[in-house]
């Protein structure tokens, strides 16, 4: 097995209908109940491109990404690398497997072990798939460092000693560190200064140039989304809503959803904004959702058919959109 | 004149200062000399430190140091006072006790045992302690549940009784005391390991090594324990003064350190009776546990505070 290879017509990472579900107690004497923090994702990634993943909080974003990146197992569905189904390791396809996918995470606080030098944080991920000396694992990382623009001497500090900015371009080092060919960026720059977002992001595009990986890029942040992502899947409770470019998505949005998450984005320009209502109500629990389409009880043109009847992704003017009415609406 | 010759020298150590913060810059000290250098700047902590390393000494070279051996009885020096006092023997300096025994002898050789007793209770409890704390917090589920049920169970018991309980089945004896201290004390590193474990387990970095490929051993001992040392150490230390003082109890109730041994806490207990009478008899063992608690906590707290990289600057 060797899901490093590319094959051509065969999409860099595909998930295949990815559920995830967590069981939950709800104190003594009751059944525990189920949440479906994914309820079947389907999408596909090639080589280089970025794909945007938006929703509100709790609509299972993170949850995808915890999937892919292999830390939980999905209870459903299959994740591909260059069309093999990766199941269950082996001690070597997993070192493979890290040296394809790796993470970036959003607290750049958190995310790097306040114990350790900059050097041994780098280092640990070459020590742990690679075999190289010592000489040639810090001479790996102190190129890695050179890379994200991390000065040398930066090698033997600790976290502390460095800003949210410097921090976050030390947690994208060790992602990079064994090239890998997937990076899933949770939120990567929600948790810095706007200032810095933009030196960050501007960072993570020169490298996908340079090192030719590809994105999930996980964000709640519409204005981010716009300025990096190749696609844009838009999600919602767990499922698909809206799936398609980046621009068409932005230039028209075909789902409800996306045009009242669209619509909540503040911008300055008044004949960019796109007229919708805005949100109501919160986001339902993911125990018990609503049936038929999750959304149609925040969504102005529902009827009775989308409280009975779950909708489908389907293709639509170019993109997959999961809505009854699209063509009414569109 | 002085000052003409700091000025004339003064370019060249500005450019050797220089070349000093580059050179720091570019190679860090090891992380012994720093956590050393951190640890000399807190005056208490090294206060704290020389006193161990003298007692230390003392312990080590009683046989030398000490003037009488100390368990020698001097039929015709009961209770004699100190030096510095009416009607002192000359040759005892810090007094006799009430079977003529050297105190200051008694003293340094008890440095040996009551060091001893505080070291390898503290080590051993905080072996077992952060080995179970550690699998408990790491694996969670029923392994935790069972670990920290049988800890609250022994938290269930009065220490002394506990350990006075191993004791009578063990058998009296300064090991044997030892060892039923160090089993006392255990739930108190379990619990603490345990909580610093559970907390650190969901922080990002931990996934991130999970990530990176590291295997269960990696990420309790060498990613997430470091990271839940300083609170055992200020424990460990604060262990090493309860552990000499809960050794003293043990001896006092004839289960610890046997007569004639000149264990500090025993001594305290054989003079309880002179309190009124013969101050010195009582007083200084009580002041050498004192400070040796004393400098213990001292030096604890200063090794938590140089270990913790964000006490750094």
């Amino acid at each position: 097995m060797s899901f490093l290879d590319a094959k051509p017509g065969v999409p860099l990472l595909e998930s295949d209908d990815l559920v995830r579900h967590y069981e939950v107690s709800r104190g003594l004497g009751k059944p525990s109940a189920m949440v479906k923090a994914l309820d079947g994702v389907s999408f596909t990634l090639e080589a280089k491109k970025t794909l945007a993943v938006v929703g509100e909080s709790g609509c299972g974003k993170s949850t995808l990404g915890r999937q892919l990146t292999l830390i939980e197992k999905p209870s459903a569905g299959q994740l591909k690398i260059n069309g093999e189904a990766v199941g269950d390791l082996s001690d070597k396809e997993a070192k493979l497997f890290r040296r394809t996918v790796q993470m970036i995470f959003q607290n750049p606080y958190g995310s790097l072990n306040p114990r350790k030098k900059v050097g041994q944080i780098l280092g640990e991920p070459v020590l742990l798939n690679m075999d190289l000396g010592r000489k040639e694992r810090e001479e790996r990382v102190r190129d890695t460092m050179a890379k994200v623009g991390l000065r040398p001497e930066f090698y033997g500090r600790y976290p502390h000693m460095f800003s949210g900015g410097q921090r976050q371009r030390i947690a994208i080092a060790r992602a990079l560190i064994l090239e890998p060919k997937v990076i899933v960026a949770d939120e990567p720059v929600s948790a810095l200064d706007v200032s810095v977002q933009a030196q960050v992001l501007n960072l993570m595009m020169d490298l996908q140039e340079e090192m030719n990986v590809a994105y999930v890029f996980i964000s709640h942040d519409l204005s981010v989304v716009r300025h990096i992502a190749d696609d844009v899947m838009v999600m919602y409770l767990g499922r698909v809503a809206e799936k398609g470019p980046t621009e068409e998505i932005f230039a028209k949005p075909l789902h409800p959803y996306t045009r009242a998450l669209l619509a909540s984005a503040p911008k300055i320009d008044p004949a960019h904004r796109v007229k919708a209502e805005p949100l109501t109500g919160e986001l339902p629990s993911p125990i018990n959702p609503p049936s038929g389409c999750a959304f149609h009880k925040r969504c102005p043109f529902a009827t009775d058919h989308c409280a009975q009847v779950r909708p489908e992704l389907r293709m639509y003017e170019g993109r997959e959109v999961a809505c009854h009415r699209v063509e009414e609406i569109a | 004149m002085t000052n003409q010759n700091t000025q004339s020298t003064t370019p060249e150590t500005a450019a050797a200062e220089v070349v000093a913060v580059e050179d720091q810059k570019i190679n860090p000290p090891s992380p012994f000399m720093e956590t050393w250098n951190y640890f000399r700047k807190n005056r208490g902590a090294y206060v704290g430190l020389i006193v161990i390393c003298f007692i230390l000494f003392m312990a080590a070279f009683a046989q030398w140091i000490a003037p009488f051996d100390p368990i020698a009885q001097d039929r015709t020096a009961f209770l004699k006072p100190p030096i510095w006092m009416e009607g002192a023997d000359p040759r005892y300096i810090l007094g006799t006790d009430a079977v003529g025994r050297d105190i200051l002898s008694r003293l340094i050789h008890g440095a040996q045992l009551s060091v001893t007793i505080g070291v390898f209770v503290v080590i051993i409890s905080m072996i077992a302690g952060i080995i179970l704390g550690l699998v408990a917090g790491y694996f969670r589920g029923w392994i935790e549940v069972g670990i920290m049920r049988m800890m609250d169970t022994m938290l269930a018991l009065p220490s002394l009784i506990m350990a006075m309980a191993i004791v009578a089945i063990l058998g009296p004896g300064l090991e044997n005391a030892m060892l039923a201290i160090a089993i006392v004390q255990l739930p108190h590193y379990v619990r603490l390991s345990r909580a610093s474990v559970v907390s650190e387990l969901n922080k990002e970095y931990v996934i991130a090594s999970q990530i990176a490929g590291a295997g269960h051993i990696r990420q309790m001992f060498v990613n997430i324990l470091p990271n839940c040392m300083a609170p055992l150490i200020v424990q460990g230390t604060l262990g090493i003064s309860s552990a000499i003082l809960d050794a003293a109890a043990l001896g006092f109730l004839g289960l610890g350190a046997q007569p004639p041994l000149p264990e500090w806490g025993t001594m305290l207990a054989e003079a309880r009776e002179f309190v009124g009478s013969a101050w010195w008899v009582i007083t200084f063992p009580g002041l050498c546990i004192l400070v040796t608690v004393l400098a213990f906590n001292l030096m604890g707290d200063g090794l938590r505070d140089a270990l913790d990289p964000k006490m750094k600057r």
